[in-house]
Formats: structure tokens, C-alpha cells, sequence
């Protein structure tokens, strides 16, 4: 089985598994506690929190632990908007969870804009002076997109925010970024940053929330006071201190990985065949793919390549059964083709050799479908 | 005094020298659905019971014996002894706390020293004297205490009959088959028909790479909430990608529709023969999409030559569909948004009145058309629901 679909999710590394058994077995404290074994698993997850927030580029009092970047996300929604009177940007490309979120508050009668897309699948300068105002209050814009894996300049779009509302909170999901692209949250001059452990070796159920020293961030989730007051309920120690080790060990990994090269494996098979579209041709991180495939649906593609040992996606985990690709479609690309899209991710565990097999599978099960849907 | 559950049958009743052989299904049905619940049922004529049962467990059996056809109504009763005295201390918890009320007496034993008027006037003024919140109306009460004194020198008191699914004895009609889809419609058909007595088995066509193991999953999902009202569910899954694609390939795309469904009806009729199911249940519905115009019925129903094909949702609006839908729990996995294999290839335009002439010569241009429709009834994977 080649497994090309490491966006929806990666196989937990070792070092995480071995982490959640042992925080779950032996070392099992709850680290409020104040007896010595509580405290030495409080100071094995302060530890983890520096490590963490070291490879953030940020300080360990600037992370908070989440159960999931889509808790991060609505976290940063629900309590990272001060101005409650301006209107809210997000981009035409985020991830459900922002979307979501951005339609939660237009429903309760917010301002909320959408930075268009340009045709590569970024979000431009001039795109965001569009939407953006000075009454704008929090702009999200995601890093690399969870469908293209194009790279937002965060840095460069977070001071076109500021130049024209200075008081504008800026958040980004960093969900596709973390570990893949060079992320130093100060440099990316936001505000609010999300991340998610299993994208990267780590555990499902563990995410992240960097909010800016200084930034005056009220719990979402109130109880015990855990993080500083900021997000209560005992921590999931084992699922934290395996996301750190899984987080260091994928960016390592990482270092020495070209995704680009895997990626252009199957760039250089569907080129110059003009059923058959790559999506997104800005600035890309490497790890993801969107093809199109005119008049196919994909999803018939993806359970063709699963039949020949080849797993892909469909676009986000979240929208697999959603009819039209509103990222895709924002993007411009028609009907034709952004119903026939899949998402081929990769991780530092693919190797060139997979990427040719799939890239041979899908393309003949595209070629096989299209033939048997045209007669 | 305990708590017992007083059940009621339906049509049953109405039932003459074989009256017997619908009873002993209901039983054997009732017997079933409370399988692992600590309980004892007594089944006398016309009257069944639910007793020595942990007060724990009431609402899981009421729950449970709603979903069984053939019974109209339950109440929760208490049982007492044919005294007065008994009677009158069950009476005080059955009885409402303020408002009008009536005491209606079924005096079965005849033999007792009391009569059902002399009985309920009785309990009414005992009730009268103990709260006297209470009022007594005849004619309009707020509520009636029913007091069933039964010959065996118990009595049980109760207040309110709570409906039950109605219908016939799952079993006492025979079997058929229903064509399950996966989405509102068919498992609305299916639940009418268990409702009239036919034990099911599901039929599910499933063209994977087309449609998807979610796709599947429904189905079974589906068969499952199914098990509750018609017990234990057998579902086949037909391979029908092979026949899908030959159509697909070789019939004029108008007729796709129609020469699929009329693949799935015989498919359907050889697994009824091989699986003894005397009918074929499918959800249409009059005029509600192009297959199911009254051509196109009759072009594919006559593909069926042995055994009838029902369809009790035929005069039905959609929206009554939905309504049931909602009431038997199928409604919220129906609507999921997985594809099935009606999606598959669709045409733009398919035919409205289509004819068998057509759909005969259509079907002759396919090779190996009997070849496929055998290869998929021989590769039929079965699920049994719910599992165990």
C-alpha cells in the first residue's frame, strides 16, 4: 500500500506512541499535583512546552495546548477578536474549521470578507487591500493551503493588515506549515497561530495555539486554570510531549526530504494533457497536490487508485462529500474540473519510487474512467 | 403491588381459526425483542403481560415493544390483587394529582362479591376522600384510572395507553425482498411492509469504484435501525459495477436508467427464488423522478414474471415519506451525502416513456447480458444485521 494522503493525517512516530503509553502507564500523575512524581511529569511537559515553542521560533509562554487545530482555530475566533464593532477577512482558501468559524460570526451579524484567491491559488497583496479597512478587527489567513499546498506570505500580507488597520488582530492557520516551511511565528508578524500534532508524527487529539507575548488571550474552555488560566482541563501529557518528540523528529526528517521532487513526478505525468490540471501555481510547500480531471468525479478516482494499492485524498478530510470544491472553485477553476479533483500529500516516509507507482495508478485509472464514462 | 406491562394486540383480534398462528408469532416476536432484559411475559387470551422486571428496565422494554408490529398499545399498570383494598392502594399512585377523573372497572370474574359499577364507585370515592384536589366527570374527564380485574383473582390499574407500531406480526405474512438504496424512500418501503407481517431480507446494489464503501456502510447503517422494527436483517450486496458499465457502454444513454433498473429486477427476482422471498418490495413512488413515471414502471416491472412487486409508497408525497422516515430514525443517515449506484452515469436527459420494445432491443446489444446478470447474483456478499 503507498500511502499519499499524509494532509488528512500521518502515521504517529514511534517516539509519540512511546510517549502516550508512558504518560498514560507509568508516569500517569496529573502534573498540577504537588507530590514528587506529579511534579517531575510537570516539569517533563514544561520542557516539551520550551522544545515546542523553540521550534515555533516563539517562547514557551506563548503556546497553548489544544485538543486539535481546529479547537485552535475556533479559540482564536471565539476570544482573539477585541474590536467586536469591525468587520472580520478571512480568505476564500481556509480550511473548514476557519470557514466555519467566519460563517459562525456572520450569522450572528458580523462583517465578515473574503480575501479572494488569485488563479494560482494565493492570496495577493492587492487582493487583501480589497477586503481589508480600517475598521477591520482580525484578518485569518491560512499558511499553506489544506487543498493545494500553496504558501501564503504571511509576513508580507500581515503588514499590509497592519499598514491599513494597525489594530487588527492577525491569525493563521498553520496547520500544513508546521514542520514543512521555515515557520518562525515573530518574523510572520501574527498575532494567533494554529498547529495540529498529526499532521506531523504526532497524536490525534493534540494541538496548538501560539498567541503573541502580550496578547491578552481569555480561556475558550474555563475550569481548573490549567495554561496559565488560558485553556482549562488537565494536559494531555502524553499526547503533548509525543507531539514535541514527533514535531522534532519530523523536522529533521524534513530537512533532508525534497517533497518538491515527489510532487514533480507527477507534475511531469499529467503535463501536456489537457484533460488533466494542476491546481495552484503559486509558491507551493512541496507536500501537496491538486489535480483535476475534467468531467471525472474524483472520488471514483480515489476508490480506483485504493483498489491498486494507492491512497489519496479528496480535497480536506472535512469537505470529502461536498459536491463543489469551494476552495477550488474560488480559485476559478470550473465545475468541469473541480469536481474531478484529488489531493496527493506526501511525507518524509514517501519515496520517489512510490510516487512513480501512484503516479502510473492514478493516471491509468483517470485514463480507464474516462474511457469507460465516454463510451 | 408491582409495576407490569400491560400489552394490547392489533388486527389480530379480528383473526378467526387462525388467530392462534398470528398470536404464537407476536409471542415468539415479543420474546425476541426482550431477549436479555431480566423479565417474565404472560400471555393469556387477549391479554398479555410484561412482569418481574427491574424498575430499571421499564423504559428500555416500552421502548422496545413499541417497535413490535402487531401490538396497538402498552400501559404501564400496577398490579394488585381482586380486593378493594389492593385495588384502591394502586388506584392512589395511577390516579393524577388535581383535575377530573373517572374510574372504569373490566370486571372479567365474575364470581367476585362486587360489580364493575359498584367497583368504580368505590375506588372513585376512596380516591375523592383521599385528595381532594380531585373531581369526579363521567362524561369529560381530565383522566380515566382503569381498573382490569382479570380471572385469576389479580387485577391491574392503570391510566394512560401509550400507541405501539401497529400492523401485523413480523413472520405471519412470509417473506420478501427490499430493494434497499440507501436513500429516504427505500427503508420507509421496507418498514411498511415488515408493519403488514413479511420477514425481510434487503437487497443493495453497489458499484464500487462508482459508489463508495460509505456508500455500503449507509446501507447497512440503514438495515440496521431497520432490525429494531422487522428483527433480524439479512443483507445482500450485489456487485452491479460490471453491469452498470455494459450498459453504460453499450445502451443509448436515455435508457440507462431504465435498462439498470430493469437489471436490478431480475437480479431481484433470481435472489428471491434462491433466497425463498414471495415478493419484491422497492420504494417507488409515482412520477417522482423520470424512473418511476408509470411507462417506466411498467417497462421495468415486466421483467418480472414470478412473483408480485410491491410498492407502498406508490401514492405517497414526499413529504409524507420524509415524515415517516424522520418517525423510524432512518431519515438522518438516508440524507448523508454518499452516491448510489442510481448516480452513477447518469444521462442529461434520460427518457420519460420509455417502451419494452426498446429496452428489449437495447439490452439485446450488450454481450454477455446474461453472463453479467448470473455473475452478480453468484457474487452476492451477505451481511446479517444487527450484528452479533
Amino acid at each position: 500500500m503507498i500511502y499519499l494522503d499524509n494532509a488528512a493525517t500521518t502515521a504517529a512516530c514511534d517516539s509519540a506512541i512511546s510517549a502516550l503509553g508512558k504518560y498514560a502507564g507509568e508516569a500517569f500523575f496529573n502534573p498540577s499535583a504537588g507530590y514528587a512524581p506529579a511534579l517531575e511529569v510537570r516539569s517533563a511537559l514544561d520542557k516539551a512546552a520550551e522544545e515546542f515553542a523553540d521550534l515555533l521560533g516563539a517562547e514557551k509562554s506563548e503556546i497553548i495546548f489544544t485538543s486539535c487545530a481546529t479547537e485552535s482555530n475556533n479559540y482564536a475566533f471565539e476570544c482573539g477578536i477585541k474590536n467586536k464593532k469591525g468587520n472580520v477577512v478571512v480568505s476564500a482558501g481556509e480550511h473548514a474549521s476557519v470557514y466555519e468559524s467566519a460563517m459562525r460570526l456572520k450569522s450572528r451579524g458580523v462583517d465578515v470578507r473574503f480575501a479572494p484567491l488569485s488563479e494560482k491559488g494565493n492570496v495577493t497583496e492587492e487582493g487583501l487591500k480589497t477586503v481589508v479597512d480600517k475598521n477591520t478587527a482580525f484578518v485569518s489567513l491560512i499558511h499553506v493551503s489544506n487543498e493545494t499546498g500553496v504558501i501564503n506570505d504571511i509576513s508580507s500580507l500581515s503588514r499590509v493588515v497592519r499598514s491599513i488597520a494597525p489594530g487588527a488582530v492577525v491569525h493563521s492557520d498553520g496547520v500544513q506549515a508546521f514542520c514543512k516551511t521555515d515557520v518562525r511565528v515573530h518574523e510572520l508578524g501574527v498575532d494567533l497561530y494554529s498547529v495540529s500534532a498529526h499532521k506531523v508524527g504526532g497524536l490525534k487529539g493534540v494541538g496548538a495555539l501560539y498567541a503573541r507575548r502580550g496578547f491578552n488571550m481569555k480561556p475558550f474552555i474555563v475550569g481548573g486554570g490549567q495554561q496559565n488560566g488560558r485553556r482549562s482541563g488537565t494536559e494531555n501529557v502524553g499526547g503533548i510531549i509525543g507531539f514535541v518528540l514527533a514535531a522534532k523528529e519530523y523536522k529533521n526528517r524534513a530537512e533532508t526530504f525534497d517533497p518538491h521532487k515527489l510532487r514533480n513526478i507527477f507534475i511531469e505525468k499529467f503535463s501536456d494533457i489537457p484533460w488533466i490540471k494542476i491546481n495552484g501555481t503559486a509558491e507551493n510547500s512541496g507536500y501537496i497536490l491538486s489535480v483535476s480531471f475534467e468531467n471525472l468525479r474524483g472520488e471514483i478516482i480515489a476508490h480506483m487508485a485504493e483498489e491498486r494499492g494507492v491512497l489519496i485524498g479528496l480535497g480536506s478530510a472535512c469537505s470529502t462529500h461536498v459536491k463543489a470544491n469551494r476552495v477550488l472553485e474560488s480559485m476559478g477553476i470550473s465545475g468541469a474540473f473541480s469536481g474531478g479533483s484529488v489531493r496527493i500529500s506526501f511525507s518524509p516516509s514517501n519515496t520517489a519510487d512510490e510516487a512513480s507507482v501512484a503516479a502510473d495508478v492514478i493516471f491509468s485509472a483517470a485514463k480507464q474512467l474516462k474511457e469507460k464514462i465516454n463510451g | 403491588m408491582d409495576n407490569v406491562v400491560i400489552l394490547r394486540y392489533s388486527e389480530i383480534h379480528l383473526k378467526g381459526k387462525n388467530r392462534a398462528f398470528f398470536e404464537n408469532i407476536l409471542k415468539k416476536n415479543i420474546i425476541a425483542k426482550l431477549n436479555g432484559i431480566d423479565c417474565r411475559a404472560e400471555f393469556s387470551y387477549g391479554r398479555y403481560v410484561i412482569c418481574d422486571y427491574k424498575q430499571a428496565d421499564e423504559n428500555r422494554i416500552v421502548t422496545k415493544l413499541r417497535q413490535v408490529f402487531g401490538l396497538f398499545s402498552l400501559s404501564i399498570a400496577k398490579r394488585a390483587t381482586a380486593e378493594p383494598a389492593s385495588i384502591f392502594e394502586a388506584a392512589k399512585d395511577v390516579a393524577p394529582k388535581s383535575g377530573t377523573f373517572r374510574v372504569t372497572v373490566n370486571r372479567a370474574d365474575k364470581t367476585l362479591p362486587y360489580t364493575s359499577v359498584s367497583l368504580s364507585a368505590e375506588i372513585g370515592g376512596r380516591l375523592l376522600e383521599y385528595n381532594n384536589k380531585l373531581e369526579v366527570d363521567l362524561h369529560n374527564p381530565d383522566s380515566v384510572v382503569y381498573i382490569d380485574v382479570r380471572d385469576n383473582r389479580t387485577s391491574y390499574v392503570y391510566s394512560e395507553s401509550v400507541p405501539c407500531a401497529g400492523g401485523m406480526p413480523v413472520g405471519s405474512a412470509g417473506r420478501g425482498l427490499t430493494l434497499l438504496s440507501g436513500g429516504i424512500d427505500s427503508p420507509v418501503s421496507t418498514y411498511m411492509m415488515a408493519k403488514r407481517g413479511l420477514k425481510l431480507t434487503a437487497l443493495h446494489f453497489w458499484s464500487y469504484p462508482y459508489t463508495s464503501m460509505e456508500a455500503r456502510g449507509k446501507v447497512l447503517e440503514l438495515a440496521k435501525i431497520l432490525s429494531d422494527y422487522t428483527g433480524e436483517i439479512k443483507v445482500l450486496v450485489v456487485p452491479f459495477t460490471k453491469v452498470q458499465e455494459a450498459i453504460h457502454k453499450y445502451a443509448e444513454s436515455n435508457y440507462m436508467i431504465t435498462l439498470v433498473r430493469r437489471a436490478m429486477m431480475r437480479i431481484a427476482e433470481r435472489v428471491a427464488e434462491r433466497y425463498r422471498c414471495g415478493c419484491i418490495i422497492n420504494g417507488e413512488d409515482l412520477g417522482q423522478v423520470a424512473s418511476q413515471t408509470l411507462e417506466s414502471i411498467n417497462v421495468t416491472n415486466s421483467v418480472v414474471k414470478s412473483i408480485p412487486v410491491f410498492r407502498p409508497l406508490i401514492g405517497f408525497d414526499k413529504i409524507d415519506i420524509i415524515e415517516t422516515a424522520q418517525k423510524i430514525g432512518t431519515f438522518d443517515v438516508s440524507v448523508k451525502p454518499y452516491e448510489d449506484c442510481c448516480t452513477v452515469f447518469l444521462p442529461d436527459s434520460p427518457v420519460t416513456k420509455p417502451t419494452i420494445r426498446r429496452a428489449e432491443k437495447n439490452e439485446s446489444a450488450i454481450p454477455d447480458y446474461e453472463e453479467l446478470i448470473s455473475e452478480a447474483v453468484d457474487n452476492i456478499e451477505v451481511f446479517v444485521l444487527p450484528e452479533r
